[in-house]
């Protein structure tokens, strides 16, 4: 399970300056395309007012006007031959034309130049496309998004994903055993919590996983930008209701398996070989993915260490039911989105995303994605429901 | 040390003109990328035009009166023979504008292999300066 990927801050690729002048570049190309665009929408308001004169030459059999002489002088006279006019088709092409001719040749210049302002339009909008591209790739570059970058090796994700299937459907003796263990756990930290009350050390201890967790989790969904906060608190509440409520049986599994893929990601992201640790997670998948969210917003981060030290079960059934609840409210919209993001990034993650929807789709991925951070927010909803409880 | 110190400054100096002598000519590569630019603009255009007067011409009964301006003067052409005209000309801008394809495909292979090489030679600049 040990992966290896690299993690790029994008400000390191692409400099501040760099990016500014990219921006810049774009945006000077524009103002050129709407210069020309300008200029052609000039030459097709000329050709209507011109074929609005043509078409009115011919009313009267000869038109009294002032005949320009030299730049600065006029001189009375009138227009003959009202219907006859000599039309310059271009590269030095004449033609003698009627009036109505004329109009035709005038209407079918008038489309030619439509088509090059609609091409024009077309060129703008690719180009403010492109301009905001930069723009926000900057921005992403300033707030210091990461890039995460691993090679999918097809072997080593099928086998991983084995493992997880196997886990989940594999011995039960296994399962119970790992189910006692987790509920133990479980209700050691509500004892510890009812203890604390209201504490804040779990607060701060949220704040710092933030830290950690919550850059490389902007790496992942690196097409995002930065409004990402508020979401990634919604998701990360989500799944650590959602983990409390792994009583249920079934749902724990899928749950359980989620937080493997997590941890898994997460291994990846910090480059650490959190190897065997992972592993044992596995195994024991089914129950324990509950506690091991519990566990990680609490123990900040260090989810493997944690889900291993499970002590005696305690009351799990009322607890669940509540935070199911919530669980399957709230988090579902967010999932979706989540899940398309994720799987534009990394190859494990989606195949985990896969084995898990197979079972239980969505909730599967949010889940998972959020043990990362496990936020405050987060963490005081839950306690308040669980005083609620 | 002494004399490698020595030895490592007139290596630099003789780098910085071989470095600058292959500036000049990839600037140089550059103009002619731009001027070839301009051209096929100008060509470009010069197509569009010519096929509007072309389309124009087929429009045109028989018997149509259709002039050429050949310097100060409007000169009387016989349409079927505009029209030849016409078309060979567009024939010769199409056959320009394919011939000046190539010479910038040329030429901005030449600009990759001068930036390269000049690449090359600032990384081995700065390794020597590291040295020094």
């Amino acid at each position: 399970m040990a992966k290896k990927g690299t993690a790029t801050p994008l400000g390191a690729v692409f400099s501040q300056e760099e990016t500014r002048r990219a921006v810049a570049r774009v945006a000077q190309a524009v103002a050129d395309r709407r210069a020309e665009l300008g200029r052609v929408q000039g030459f097709f308001a000329d050709n209507a007012a011109l074929v609005s004169l043509v078409q009115r030459l011919p009313d009267e059999l000869s038109h009294e006007i002032m005949v320009p002489f030299g730049g600065a002088a006029f001189f009375p006279g009138s227009l003959i031959h009202t219907n006859q006019l000599l039309v310059l088709l271009g590269d030095g092409y004449y033609a003698d034309r009627s009036a109505k001719q004329t109009t035709e040749i005038l209407h079918r210049r008038g489309m030619e130049l439509e088509a090059q302002m609609e091409a024009i339009k077309a060129t703008i909008s690719d180009l403010e496309a492109e301009a905001k591209f930069f723009e926000s790739t900057a921005a992403e570059a300033s707030e210091g998004l990461v890039e995460i970058r691993e090679e999918y090796d097809e072997d080593a994700e099928i086998s991983s994903s084995k493992s997880d299937a196997s886990s989940s459907y594999g011995g039960m003796s296994d399962k119970d055993m790992e189910h006692a263990r987790n509920m133990a756990r479980l209700a050691e930290l509500e004892v510890e919590e009812n203890e604390s009350g209201n504490t804040s050390e779990e607060d701060g201890d949220d704040d710092d996983d933030d830290e950690g967790a919550g850059t490389s989790e902007d790496g992942e969904e690196n097409g995002d930008t930065s409004g990402d906060g508020s979401e990634h608190d919604n998701v990360s509440f989500s799944a650590s209701v959602s983990g409390s409520a792994g009583n249920n049986q079934s749902h724990g599994s899928t749950q359980l398996k989620s937080a493997l893929k997590k941890l898994g990601g997460k291994d990846m992201l910090k480059g650490a070989s959190l190897a065997p640790s992972a592993s044992t997670s596995k195994i024991n998948s089914e129950v324990q993915v509950p506690f091991r969210k519990a566990v990680s917003f609490k123990d900040d981060n260090r989810h493997v260490v944690s889900s291993l030290k499970s002590p005696s079960l305690p009351q799990d059934p009322n607890y669940p039911a509540v935070s199911q609840l919530t669980s399957d409210r709230a988090p579902s919209r967010d999932r979706n989105i989540i899940s398309s993001r994720q799987k534009a990034f990394t190859g494990s993650i989606v195949e985990h995303d896969d084995s898990l929807s197979a079972i239980q789709p969505p909730r599967s991925n949010d889940s998972g994605k959020a043990v990362s951070d496990a936020p405050s927010r987060p963490v005081s909803r839950f306690k308040m429901q669980k005083g609620g409880r | 040390m002494a004399s490698s110190s020595a030895l490592a400054p007139a290596a630099v100096r003789e780098m910085q003109r071989d470095l600058e002598s292959q500036a000049n000519a990839l600037s140089k590569i550059q103009k002619d990328i731009s001027k070839n630019h301009e051209v096929r603009k100008q060509f470009t255009i010069q197509v569009g035009e010519n096929e509007l007067v072309l389309k124009e011409l087929e429009l045109l009964n028989d018997g149509a009166n259709v002039y050429k301006l050949i310097g100060p003067v409007l000169v009387k052409q016989d349409l079927a023979e505009a029209k030849a005209n016409v078309k060979k000309r567009i024939e010769y801008i199409s056959a320009e504008l394919k011939r000046m394809d190539r010479a910038l495909k040329d030429l901005e292979d030449k600009q990759n292999s001068k930036k390269e090489s000049i690449i090359r030679l600032q990384q081995k600049m700065q390794a020597v300066q590291a040295k020094a």
